[in-house]
């Protein structure tokens, strides 16, 4: 009970932040911040993990959802705890929220 | 996205088989493993990992239940077990390098621009004599101090810039255009200006000093043109003092030049042998040494070019290579005819004429004969020349009354 009400507050916080100081949510909140370059490039930084991981999809696991990349031929440059690079020939990147948040 | 230190340490190409390898990643990502090039095919996942990150490996295998293939061993370690038969060529490289290294850090050739008057080598002792000479370590060298003993050394330097370009020491040198010597007028203080020969005195502008003589005057050699003092009268007419001056005069005196000249028809011509030997001179570090003796013909030319290769001369290694060439060279006894006499002694007499010129002197007439007599080709006559005057004897007569000089 009190960990909700400590959780609901810091969501608070971070929404009252982003919406009257202008604080991008990333920075704030820690929201997954994805940049793309083209369709064959893909930054994304702040997931919690991935969790599935094929030639043809990668879904992660991001703050407040799921993060879909769809393509082929999907490699990654390189992979930390803190962001990794996607690259091959993307086809859409799908954001779902409904199933975490 | 292979780094300089993963190249250092080596780094692995690994397949990862069965279990989960999206809970492999994620541990790995949560343990602070780096992992890169990950590649996904149906039932494998490849990547690279550091050679130090693989030894932390063995748990996470364990914990996610994948199997680990080695697929490639890269990097230097790697690559010097490869090569472990072969130490020597590493050990030469290395070597190698840390002579190139160490090299850099000497002085091993000197360059010298601008210099006409003070030659190369006078300016290689200077150097030498403050301890800058080849093969002394760079940093021990004070570019400025010797810049300021080499204006110190060389009256005639004007400006030098002494300066290290890689293990090269480069000296410019500007040199005063008038000597020195000329530069600074000679004090004729009480001296008198006479005649240095006998002549018809033209032209006379006197603006310091007594003159004694005046225009269209002919006059003796040593007769006194312009005196250095002057004379002080007392009433009575003796002479109360006498004020030292130094004559200032333009005395312009033309006066003829005799002229002589003997030279025999006969002359030694030089003329090219037909042996040659070529040898080589390798200079380093001073030290010279010849591939052929220094003389092998009885009489001989000798000619010498360059030849050390453009790298060497690049690299400003102490190393100089010349080719020496020596023709053997045979003497004959000519006679010149007539008209190569004349030419001879023409070509004579104009560089004299020349030589006057380049001294000032005017050449307002010539009247000179050549002819052949004998075996002998004579020159003679006389030059007509107009000269200025400017030789200073000191006064030899006893001055009576006091001397001062003249402000």
């Amino acid at each position: 009970m009190r960990k909700n009400r400590h959780s609901q507050i810091k969501k608070q916080t971070a929404s009252f932040l982003t919406d009257h100081l202008r604080i991008p949510p990333d920075v704030c909140d820690g929201e997954s911040r994805i940049t793309i370059a083209g369709d064959g490039w893909i930054w994304v930084e702040h997931y919690k993990g991935i969790l599935e991981y094929t030639g043809n999809s990668l879904v992660l696991q991001g703050k407040s959802g799921r993060i879909y990349v769809e393509g082929t031929g999907l490699s990654m440059d390189y992979y930390t705890s803190e962001d990794l690079v996607v690259r091959g020939k993307i086809r859409a990147v799908r954001y779902d929220a409904g199933k975490d948040a | 996205m292979v780094g300089v230190s993963e190249f250092l340490f080596g780094y692995l190409r690994i397949c990862i088989k069965g279990g989960s390898a999206e809970r492999f990643l994620n541990v790995c990502a949560g343990r602070g493993i780096r992992l890169w090039n990950l590649e996904r095919t149906e039932e494998n996942l490849c990547f690279d990992l550091c050679l130090s990150a693989f030894y932390h490996l063995h748990p996470i295998i364990r914990k996610t239940k994948v199997k680990v293939v080695i697929l490639e061993r890269k990097g230097l370690p790697f690559l010097m077990n490869r090569f472990r038969n072969r130490w020597v060529f590493f050990l030469g490289a290395l070597l190698a390098v840390s002579a190139w290294l160490i090299s850099t850090r000497f002085l091993w050739s000197m360059e010298f621009s601008g210099n006409v008057k003070i030659t190369s080598d006078q300016l290689k002792r200077f150097l030498e004599e403050r301890g800058v000479c080849l093969m002394v370590p760079l940093g021990s060298i004070r570019v400025t101090e010797l810049e300021l003993a080499l204006y110190d050394e060389f009256a005639d330097v004007t400006w030098n810039s002494i300066r290290i370009l890689g293990t090269a020491l480069i000296v410019d040198v500007k040199e005063r255009d008038v000597p020195q010597g000329q530069k600074e007028k000679q004090s004729h203080l009480g001296m008198n200006l006479i005649s240095s020969g006998d002549g018809k005195i033209t032209d006379m502008i006197v603006r310091k000093g007594v003159p004694k003589v005046k225009q269209g005057d002919e006059v003796k050699k040593d007769q006194i043109l312009v005196e250095g003092r002057v004379p002080v009268m007392n009433e009575d007419g003796t002479v109360r003092e006498w004020l030292l001056t130094e004559p200032d005069a333009d005395v312009w005196v033309e006066r003829k030049l005799q002229y002589e000249d003997c030279e025999s028809l006969y002359y030694l011509e030089t003329v090219p042998g037909s042996r040659k030997k070529t040898g080589y001179r390798f200079s380093f570090l001073g030290k010279e040494y010849y591939t052929v003796e220094k003389s092998v013909f009885y009489r001989e030319s000798i000619l010498e070019t360059d030849v050390t290769p453009k790298l060497l001369q690049r690299l400003g290694m102490p190393i100089r290579i010349g080719k020496i060439t020596h023709g053997e060279v045979g003497v004959t006894l000519r006679k010149r005819d007539e008209d190569e006499a004349k030419e001879q002694s023409l070509i004579k007499i104009l560089k004299f004429l020349t030589t006057l010129e380049e001294k000032g002197v005017q050449i307002i007439e010539k009247d000179v004969k050549i002819s052949i007599e004998g075996d002998f080709s004579l020159t003679y006559g006389e030059i007509m020349i107009r000269e200025k005057e400017d030789l200073f004897q000191k006064t030899e007569d006893e001055l009576d009354g006091t001397q001062r000089g003249l402000e």
